[in-house]
């Protein structure tokens, strides 16, 4: 396994925000949710840390920024819950969308502020992108609408949690191999 | 058979917090341990999630009917505490992706005390389906490792050795949990 830093940028969002992507994904409207939950969770975090002093020392800085990400990601998602149809299933992955690392990546050390808005654009991407494959396919319906053909019926395991691992492995890899691909390419012309 | 065994079976294997709801979390937590030294250190994690488990199914009880809106604060309260605990007993030290990755524990124990209350468990059944989520905590941890391990020993293309092996190989391990549903 590579370090984080050497993963590609669709391995990172991927792992950053592997609990929304992997459980809120499962219809549109919760995956919509999850992205806007995540994002406003993140940037509020973000800016929370730039607030904080560094002189109130690691852990409590860590343990406020913490609090506040856990705090704001349940009370979105709940007001979120009124406003969107959310299957109950996903509802807990929404409250859990603070204890996602994506949510404290802008407040670490890692990205510079350009990389940090690319990487919530990426995982909000990410997250709209698989529920538009996962919904359809795993559940026959877009938005809670029919869209496939009556007698027609979908694949099911999509729309579990097993499924959502199996889209999120064949992405990663998938990454993975047009990146070697490429790289192998890359060095072939260079030689 | 007996309600206990099974409440206790049923948070291990199939309605595992960490089996169905943060499989992924492990890949960073995992990833920096051997699976010798994963033996003790998943013991610690597992100790440290079913002692938050309990400790925060303990406060929920304590909060009146009205105020039971506050149990998320009871929740953070026990996650940052046992976070903090796992990282003074010499765990999860350092970064990841530029975040503390003690940051990574906080996933998997909020969302245990998390799924407790959503699912109203109470009294010695929480005793209960805490330890077994910690027996499958660190079932999960182990496992994990084992599999990295595996993955960078492969003889096979550097595409193949990457996180999307892994998570095939974790994937293959939920429809294997998922064959308890008999329980």
């Amino acid at each position: 396994m590579k370090r984080f830093e050497e993963l590609t940028r669709l391995e990172q969002v991927l792992l950053l925000g592997f609990i929304p992507i992997l459980g809120a994904t499962a219809a549109v409207g919760a995956a919509l949710t999850a992205a806007l939950v995540g994002v406003v969770s993140s940037i509020v975090v973000w800016l929370a840390s730039r607030v904080i002093p560094a002189k109130v020392g690691h852990t409590t800085r860590w343990g406020t920024l913490v609090a506040l990400g856990l705090g704001l990601s349940y009370a979105l998602s709940i007001i979120a819950g009124y406003v969107v149809p959310i299957p109950s299933a996903a509802l807990v992955y929404l409250y859990l969308v603070g204890a996602t690392p994506l949510v404290y990546v802008g407040a670490g050390t890692l990205y510079s502020t350009r990389d940090y808005v690319l990487v919530l654009l990426r995982y909000a991407v990410v997250v709209i992108g698989f529920a538009v494959i996962r919904e359809p396919l795993g559940r026959g319906t877009v938005l809670g609408f029919d869209v496939w053909e009556p007698g027609l019926v979908p694949v099911g395991i999509l729309a579990s949690g097993t499924g959502a691992l199996l889209l999120f492995a064949s992405v990663a890899f998938v990454n993975h191999l047009v990146s070697d691909l490429k790289s192998d390419s890359r060095q072939e012309i260079e030689s | 058979m007996n309600d206990s065994v099974q409440i206790f079976l049923e948070f291990a294997l199939t309605h595992n917090v960490v089996f169905i709801l943060m499989f992924g979390v492990l890949m960073p937590i995992a990833a920096e341990l051997t699976v010798k030294r994963s033996l003790t250190a998943g013991l610690k994690h597992a100790l440290v999630l079913a002692l938050a488990g309990m400790a925060g199914t303990a406060l929920f009880s304590l909060l009146p009917a009205d105020s039971a809106f506050l149990s998320p604060v009871a929740i953070m309260v026990v996650s940052v505490a046992a976070v903090a605990a796992l990282y003074r007993w010499g765990e999860l030290e350092g970064e990841w992706a530029g975040i503390p990755r003690s940051l990574l524990a906080v996933a998997p124990i909020a969302g245990l005390q998390m799924y407790l209350w959503t699912e109203g468990i109470s009294g010695l059944d929480t005793v209960l389906a805490s330890f077994g989520a910690a027996v499958g905590y660190y079932l999960g941890i182990v496992i994990m490792v084992a599999t990295i391990e595996q993955i960078r020993i492969a003889e096979a293309p550097a595409y193949a050795k990457r996180i999307g092996t892994l998570f095939f190989a974790i994937a293959v391990f939920a429809l294997g949990f998922t064959g308890f549903v008999f329980l």
